[in-house]
Parts: C-alpha cells; sequence; structure tokens
C-alpha cells in the first residue's frame, strides 16, 4: 500500500513543483491492466520516457525471463506464482477502498506501529488512510525535508534520485553499470525485475566525498515508488564513502504480493558502501496465510582496490524471503562484510546468507549470521564462500549461529566453502542451540516477564549484528525483534 | 564365478537386481547438477569405459600384500577366496554367497531394505549386480575383539578390459554383539570397484570399523555404507584414505534408535591428481543421540577434496548431540578443497556445531620450530603429521592406530621431496 501511497506523494510533489498552488488537484493516475506481456512492458517504458536501449534492455529481459526456470534450490516451500495475477504499473488505491480514519485500520496494525516509535500522523500515512489533508500535511513536511537534504547533497556533489530521473539525466552513468553487477540472466526474479522494474534509487558518490548523512529510503520514501520491483543502484567512486539504510518500517500491512527487488553496489578504489537493511513487509498472519514473497537480488562489487562493501541486515518481515546480499571481491584488498539477523515465527521462511567470490589478492570477508526460529517457521543460511585461485592471501571467517525457540520449528545451515588457493586461510562456524534455561530462569526471577526475558536475551544473541546498525535503525531493530516474537513463549 | 552358477537363484533377489538395473537405467551417473555430486563428475571415470569382468587371476599368498593383523578374510576381484582367508571363530557367515546358501531368508531380510535408489544411481548400478562380498554375522551377544583384516584385492591379472568390480557388503550385529574390523582396499591397474555396505547395528551392538583406502593411483574407487542405528548401538569408523584416482564414499547413518553414538571420522593424503569425495549424512531420528564426524586432510599437486556433511535432526530426536568438523591443508597452489557442512535441525533441545577450515600450514610453528634448529622438512613432516593424528587419537585399538600412524609416517616421508 505504501509504494502506492509514495508514488502518490510523487505525483503530488512533481505537481507542487509544476503548480505553486496545484497540490490539491487529483492525481489518479492510470493504470495498466493485469498481467505481463510486452505490452505492458513497453507501457511502463513509455510512461518513463524511457530511452530505446532501456526498453530494449526490458524485453530481452522479459524474453529470457519466460525460458527461465524458477530457483527451487532453497529450503522454502512457495505456492506456484501466477505472474499473469498482478499489476506491474501500480496505480494508488482508489479514495473509496481506503480506510476513512484510523479507527478502520487493524488495531494490531496500529499496535505494531506504537511499539514501533511512528508518530500518530505518520502512523495514518503509512496504514493508507484516505483524508487527503493528512497525507498532504505530511508531504509538506517530506518536501522540506527532502528539499533541505537535495540542497545539501547537491552541494557535497552527491547524486540522489530516483532511478526515472537518473535515466533521464544520468543515461551514460545508468547505461554503464545497470545489469553490471546483477545481470539479467542471473536468475528468475532478477529477469523480472530487470523486465518491469517501475522504479528505485539511484546514488552516486563523486569522487573523494563523505556522503554528509545517511541516505535512506524511509526519507525517500515520499519521493519515490518503493513498489515491487524497484531497483537499485549505487556508485561510490574514488575514495567515496556512503551509508544507505533501506528500511520497512512502512510495512505493507494488507497485500499478499510478491516482492522482487535488485540491488547493485558498486565501489572503485579505496570506496566505501555500508547498505542497511530492517526488513518488515507483512509476514501473514499466525496461520500463515498472506504475506510477502520477498524475493530480493542485492550484491555489490569491490571494483576498486581497497574499497569495502557492507552489508547489515535485519529480516523479520516477510511470508518467505529469499535473499542473498553478496560481495564480488575484485579490487585488491577489498572487504566484504555480511551481517544478519533473520527472525523467523508462525509460518514464515526465511533462506537467506551470503556469496562471498574472492578475485583480487589480500581480499578479505567475514560472515556473521544470526538465525532465530520460533513457532512453525524456517529458516536457512545459505551461503557461499569461493576463493578464487588468484586470490592470494585472501582471508574469510563465517559464523553462523541458530537459535530455535519450541520444538515445532527448523533452523538450518547450508554453507558452501570453496577454497583454490593454498595461501587463503578459510573459516567456518556454526552453532545451533535452543534459548538457555538458565539464562531464562535468571531473568524471570529478577522480574522481567517471560516474553521480555526472550527479546532480551535474542536481542543478546544479535548484538554482533545489531551493533553495525546505523543508530536509528538499531533502536528500532530491537524492538521489532522483541515484536516479531510476540506469541512464541508462554 | 557368478552367484547363478553356485547357487539356487532366489527370486526375491533376481528381482532386486532388476530394480537396481532399472533405477540405474533411469537415473545414468550422476553428473555435477546433482547437489549431492555438485563437486565431482564421473566423465572422466565414463571415458574409461570399464567393463564387468568375472575373472579372477591365479592368485596365492604370494601376491597378497602383508598381512596387517592376526586374522584375515580375502576378496579377490570382488569374491571371496576361502583359500587364502583365515578361520575367525564366532561369525556365522564370512561372504554374501555362502550366507546366501545357508540362510537365504536371513539374507533377504538384510538386503532387500535398499533405501530410495533414485537418489543413489551408484548403489542402484551395484544392486544391479549384486554377486558376492562380505557378510559377517555376529548373533546377539557374541564379542569379537581382536580385529580382523578385510581385505579386497583388485587386479586387472589376466583381464583383457579395464574390468570393474561390484562387492556388496553386510554386516549384521544382532543385540549386544561386538566386533571390530580394518577393510585394507588394495589394487595394482586401471580398475574401478563399487562397493556397496549395509551395516545393521541392533541393540546395543557395538562395531568399530576402520578403513584403509590404498587402490591403485589409477583406480576409481566408489563406496556407499547405509548404516541401522538401533537403541544404544555404537558404531566409529575412521577411513584413511591415500589411493585411486578418483574416490567417492557415501555414508548415511540412520539412527533410528534412540540413545546411539554415531562417529564418523577420516583423513586423507592426496597428491598428483587425485579427486576425493565424501559425502555425510547422519539423521536423528530418535531423543539423545550424538554424532561425531572430523574429516582432516592435506591435498598436494593437482589434488582435490570435497566434503559434504550433513547433520539432520527430525523432530523427535531432542536431546541431539551433532558434531561435524572438516580441516583441510593445502600444500599446492593447484589443489582445492571444497566443504559443505550442512545442518538441518527441526527439534529445539538440541547442541549442534560444525567448522570447516582450510588453508596452508601456519608458517609460525613453522619457524618457531625451524629457530629451536629443526630442519624445515623435518618440522613441516612434524606438523603435518600431529595435524591428522587427531583423527586417529581415539582408537583405543593400539593394532589398529599404529597401523594409520603408519600410514600417516610412510605418506609424508615418500613427500619429503614435495613438502
Amino acid at each position: 500500500m505504501s509504494n502506492r501511497f509514495a508514488q502518490e506523494t510523487l505525483d503530488t510533489v512533481k505537481n507542487l513543483e509544476k503548480y505553486d498552488a496545484g497540490f490539491v488537484t487529483d492525481i489518479e493516475m492510470e493504470k495498466a491492466p493485469k498481467g505481463l506481456n510486452e505490452d505492458i512492458i513497453r507501457f511502463i517504458s513509455a510512461k518513463k520516457k524511457e530511452p530505446e536501449w532501456l526498453l530494449e534492455e526490458r524485453l530481452k529481459a522479459y524474453k529470457h525471463w519466460q525460458d527461465m526456470p524458477e530457483p527451487n534450490w532453497a529450503k522454502l516451500k512457495i505456492d506456484p506464482i501466477d505472474y499473469n495475477d498482478a499489476y506491474y504499473y501500480a496505480a494508488p488505491k482508489r479514495d473509496e477502498d481506503k480506510p476513512e480514519t484510523l479507527d478502520d485500520v487493524d488495531p494490531k496494525i496500529l499496535e505494531t506501529y506504537e511499539k514501533l516509535g511512528i508518530p500518530l500522523k505518520e502512523q495514518e500515512i503509512l496504514a493508507g488512510v484516505k483524508t487527503r489533508k493528512v497525507a498532504v500535511d505530511a508531504v509538506f513536511d517530506s518536501v522540506s525535508v527532502a528539499t533541505t537534504f537535495r540542497e545539501e547533497l547537491k552541494k557535497a556533489g552527491v547524486v540522489f534520485c530516483s532511478i526515472s530521473e537518473a535515466v533521464q539525466e544520468y543515461p551514460d552513468m545508468v547505461k554503464k553499470y545497470l545489469g553490471s553487477v546483477v545481470p539479467m540472466t542471473d536468475n528468475k526474479h532478477a529477469c523480472l525485475n530487470a523486465a518491469v522494474f517501475t522504479d528505485g534509487t539511484f546514488v552516486y558518490i563523486p569522487k573523494g566525498v563523505r556522503c554528509p548523512m545517511e541516505l535512506s529510503t524511509y526519507f525517500r520514501i515520499n519521493e519515490a515508488n518503493t513498489g515491487q520491483f524497484e531497483r537499485t543502484l549505487i556508485i561510490a567512486d574514488e575514495g567515496s564513502y556512503v551509508s544507505y539504510l533501506e528500511g520497512c518500517t512502512a510495512p505493507m500491512r494488507d497485500e499478499n504480493q510478491l516482492h522482487a527487488a535488485v540491488v547493485e553496489l558498486i565501489a572503485l578504489d579505496d570506496a566505501e558502501i555500508k547498505y542497511s537493511t530492517v526488513q518488515n513487509w507483512y509476514p501473514g498472519d499466525e496461520n500463515g496465510k498472506g504475506g510477502i514473497y520477498n524475493f530480493v537480488t542485492k550484491r555489490g562489487i569491490c571494483k576498486g582496490k581497497n574499497s569495502k562493501i557492507s552489508w547489515t541486515q535485519v529480516e523479520t518481515g516477510s511470508a518467505i524471503t529469499w535473499k542473498y546480499p553478496s560481495c564480488i571481491l575484485a579490487g585488491e584488498n577489498s572487504v566484504g562484510e555480511f551481517y544478519s539477523v533473520a527472525i523467523t515465527n508462525n509460518y514464515q521462511q526465511a533462506d537467506t546468507g551470503t556469496k562471498m567470490i574472492h578475485l583480487g589478492k589480500n581480499t578479505k570477508s567475514r560472515i556473521i549470521a544470526k538465525g532465530i526460529s520460533a513457532g512453525k517457521s524456517d529458516s536457512t543460511y545459505r551461503g557461499l564462500v569461493r576463493i578464487s585461485p588468484k586470490a592470494v592471501g585472501a582471508r574469510n571467517y563465517t559464523q553462523c549461529d541458530s537459535l530455535l525457540i519450541g520444538d515445532q520449528c527448523g533452523a538450518h545451515t547450508v554453507p558452501y566453502i570453496e577454497n583454490k588457493n593454498m595461501s587463503a586461510v578459510v573459516e567456518h562456524e556454526a552453532t545451533t542451540s535452543k534459548i538457555s534455561e538458565d539464562q531464562l530462569f535468571y531473568c524471570q526471577q529478577r522480574g522481567i516477564s517471560e516474553e521480555d526475558a526472550v527479546a532480551l536475551i535474542v536481542n543478546g544473541f544479535c548484538r554482533e549484528v545489531m551493533q553495525h546498525l546505523p543508530m536509528e535503525f538499531a533502536v528500532e531493530a530491537q524492538k521489532l525483534v522483541g515484536i516479531s516474537l510476540e506469541g512464541s513463549v508462554g | 564365478m557368478l552367484p547363478e552358477t553356485r547357487h539356487e537363484n532366489p527370486d526375491w533377489l533376481d528381482a532386486l537386481r532388476e530394480t537396481g538395473a532399472e533405477v540405474f537405467a533411469a537415473t545414468g551417473l550422476p553428473t555435477p547438477a546433482n547437489e549431492d555430486w555438485k563437486y565431482s563428475s564421473l566423465r572422466k571415470y565414463e571415458k574409461e569405459g570399464f567393463q564387468i569382468s568375472d575373472i579372477i587371476g591365479e592368485i596365492d599368498t604370494n601376491d597378497l600384500p602383508k598381512k596387517l593383523l592376526d586374522k584375515r578374510i580375502v576378496f579377490v576381484n570382488g569374491f571371496f577366496q576361502p583359500r587364502l582367508s583365515d578361520q575367525v571363530e564366532g561369525l556365522k557367515a564370512v561372504s554374501l554367497l555362502d550366507w546366501l546358501s545357508n540362510e537365504p531368508e536371513a539374507v533377504q531380510e538384510n538386503l532387500v531394505d535398499v533405501g530410495n535408489l533414485s537418489d543413489m544411481p551408484l548403489k542402484a548400478e551395484n544392486t544391479a549386480h549384486i554377486r558376492d562380498g562380505v557378510a559377517l554375522v555376529l548373533d546377539a551377544g557374541v564379542h569379537i575383539e581382536k580385529p580382523i583384516e578385510i581385505l579386497y584385492l583388485s587386479t586387472t591379472k589376466g583381464v583383457e578390459v579395464k574390468p570393474k568390480y561390484y562387492l556388496r557388503n553386510l554386516f549384521v550385529l544382532h543385540d549386544g554383539a561386538h566386533l571390530n574390523v580394518l577393510e585394507n582396499y588394495q589394487g595394482q591397474g586401471t580398475y574401478a570397484v563399487n562397493h556397496v555396505c549395509d551395516i545393521a547395528l541392533h541393540e546395543n551392538a557395538e562395531f568399530k570399523h576402520y578403513r584403509l583406502q590404498n587402490e591403485d593411483k589409477n583406480a576409481y574407487h566408489f563406496c556407499h555404507t547405509r548404516l541401522m542405528h538401533h537403541a544404544r548401538s555404537s558404531y566409529e569408523t575412521v577411513t584413511c584414505t591415500r589411493g585411486a584416482c578418483f574416490s567417492r564414499h557415501d555414508i548415511q547413518s540412520l539412527l533410528i534408535g534412540a540413545e546411539v553414538s554415531c562417529n564418523i571420522n577420516g583423513l586423507y593424503m592426496l597428491n598428483g591428481v587425485q579427486h576425493f569425495d565424501t559425502k555425510i549424512l547422519a539423521d536423528h531420528m530418535e531423543p539423545n543421540g550424538v554424532s561425531k564426524q572430523l574429516y582432516k586432510g592435506i591435498l598436494d599437486d593437482e589434488t582435490r577434496a570435497v566434503f559434504q556433511g550433513k547433520v539432520h535432526v527430525r523432530r523427535p530426536a531432542q536431546g541431539t548431540d551433532g558434531r561435524q568438523l572438516s580441516h583441510a591443508v593445502l600444500l599446492s597452489t593447484a589443489a582445492e578443497i571444497d566443504a559443505k557442512p550442512e545442518l538441518e535441525i527441526y527439534a529445539d533441545d538440541v547442541q549442534c556445531a560444525h567448522g570447516a577450515t582450510s588453508g596452508a600450514l601456519d608458517e609460525d610453528p613453522l619457524f618457531y620450530m625451524q629457530s629451536r634448529g629443526i630442519p624445515k622438512d623435518q618440522a613441516r613432516r612434524l606438523l603435518l603429521g600431529s595435524f591428522l593424528s587427531e583423527v586417529i587419537e581415539d582408537i583405543d585399538c593400539a593394532a589398529i592406530q599404529s597401523i594409520f600412524q603408519a600410514q600417516i609416517d610412510d605418506w609424508l616421508l615418500s613427500h619429503q621431496g614435495a613438502l
């Protein structure tokens, strides 16, 4: 829902720019018919006034996609997806369908918002309440915020815009890097994204610039569509640094849909990209009904020497998570990091992990993955560490720990370790256990309720990952841990 | 000598062979597209064009390698050789053919449950060609503490084709029986051998099972072991791999009883172009089982080792303790190790852990030893030797332990130049 809202807002913002006082204009937009075919793709491309080459790429991807098999190697039970039963160019939700006031919104959703500390007005926006007034207020707020950002970023020379804008304004850069890290042939979901991606983020950090603030989709949500098929491209030029936050604090609470995003990161010489995600899409209800299919392809390449890419993710939402943020360590002395917490409850399934492909000399990677399963859920860590023959002096350390809460869930670890270089040192360790009775008893004995105690212990278990999150996220993520595990004990 | 010519051939056995043949015809040889064979390709093996052979050349005691233990049972090219073997007290049967002629029902009971053959193409192929093999059967309460050597000798002597041998081995230990066995795989020439080994450990049985794979460096060695663990039984195995240009060892340990203990360990020393692949599954189905896997190896030249271990803990298997370790030292820039230690866990009150490391020999201890006047060669040998010895440390039978130690020393000495 929020993406539709976001699109709506984006259009409002655009209108605002065009017409000084035109912000009340009805912005009901056109929508493409249901289904997926070449015409839809042409429609999307035309809507976005894309250049010919991009349309051709999209069509090529679509053609390829039709013959591609669904990836079925993950430990996931996925109901067949009807690709034709979806809108690929989403229109904002019609007013009549929206809840009249917050009272019409599912109280459970509001409860969650409250716990996350989202202010009331934002709650209304997130829940998609009809009242235009509120939305406009919010837009006003966001506009001011967005503008301040833009000014400041512009001063630093940072490009931070939607990918559609980037296609128009920086076509050379987009053409050069789009699909260079995740080619359309990579997997079926990435291929679908290449064919139908609607929007996303484009970031370019120029040489030697340390981005003055953390860039975030949370701030940008009112500025661009972060829809089902978003595409993110981040380029950090020589010696630059950027921290990017991707927050799904706007949980899409009433939808059951496929979310197939692609994220590409490119770090040139001495550049560093820190990419953090807190994912809290709708996980489905206690009986496993509904929820988001989160099939995301994220990959970064450390192209230049001494470059660094660091992924941090807290995955608590989605009915099914299929996600492997990876690093290709091509540059000499480049560093890849992956810190992950994946929490599953009820009937959620998560198959997540990373790939560290060591190509350059003295490349280093570090993987810390924590999986917590509760209820009837399954969570799998699946990772690959590959040391190529040229990666002299490569180093990898992997640690994955799983915690089981209750005897109806599953926790699995599937690491692939391929070492083709004698000078490389590769270490992997993993453990699986349950919450220690002693710790639980100790907490309860001191007056902490069982549920709080579990949240506390789990947060301690995840600490190594949480401390890599930017501050704004860390607080929220800690609360999310507690919320996600609600009802898993007692 | 085919079983058909020696004995009445029971219908069920024909049917079993037929099933094997059908499944293998449908599956064909596994390819790396099969997840279980991700890191091993059989293309070279296929090109060799091995053919089934029934010829057993004239072999006498002088052709046999030195006896390692007091008692030895000898198989040549897949068939039992009573003439070359010692008598062992307490065994109901020694070879499959003998047992088949004495107690066909008992054989049937132990042989027909082959598992899902379509997941195991090579076992299917073996099943299609069941002939002879070891069949060591111990009645309830029988203890054979002294280790027995089983020699599997494969030769190409007098054989015109590149031969392919099949062995179907059964170890059946009834309640409370104890057995201690060293399987010694040897051979000369270019041949392929496909062993399938079914082990049934009934309640409180204890089996110590050691393996020394020293096949010819041109040979192909396949071994598929399936282990049925009844309550409170215990199994300990150490496989030492030195031979064969290609070897693959599948071990399926099914812990169908409670409180079982299962230790699957291995060490390997590879050089030249050897390829060694181990796949282990410890499937915990009942509470309080303990399974441990420890594999250590050194890889020289253009060798490649694969370790795919999996601990599967099913929902009822509370109280499981599952451990898995794979460590490898690479001695050459062209060597490769691929490890996939996997945990699949559905019970919460468990302790499971795995670890995998690989890399070159640590320079610091080497420097330390050199600084104390130990020549580099010797220092390396000492370090590698102690690295491997961990696997055999817990073997409580001194005779077996010294056999393995001798193998390690021998390999390290013969590669002195390379080290």
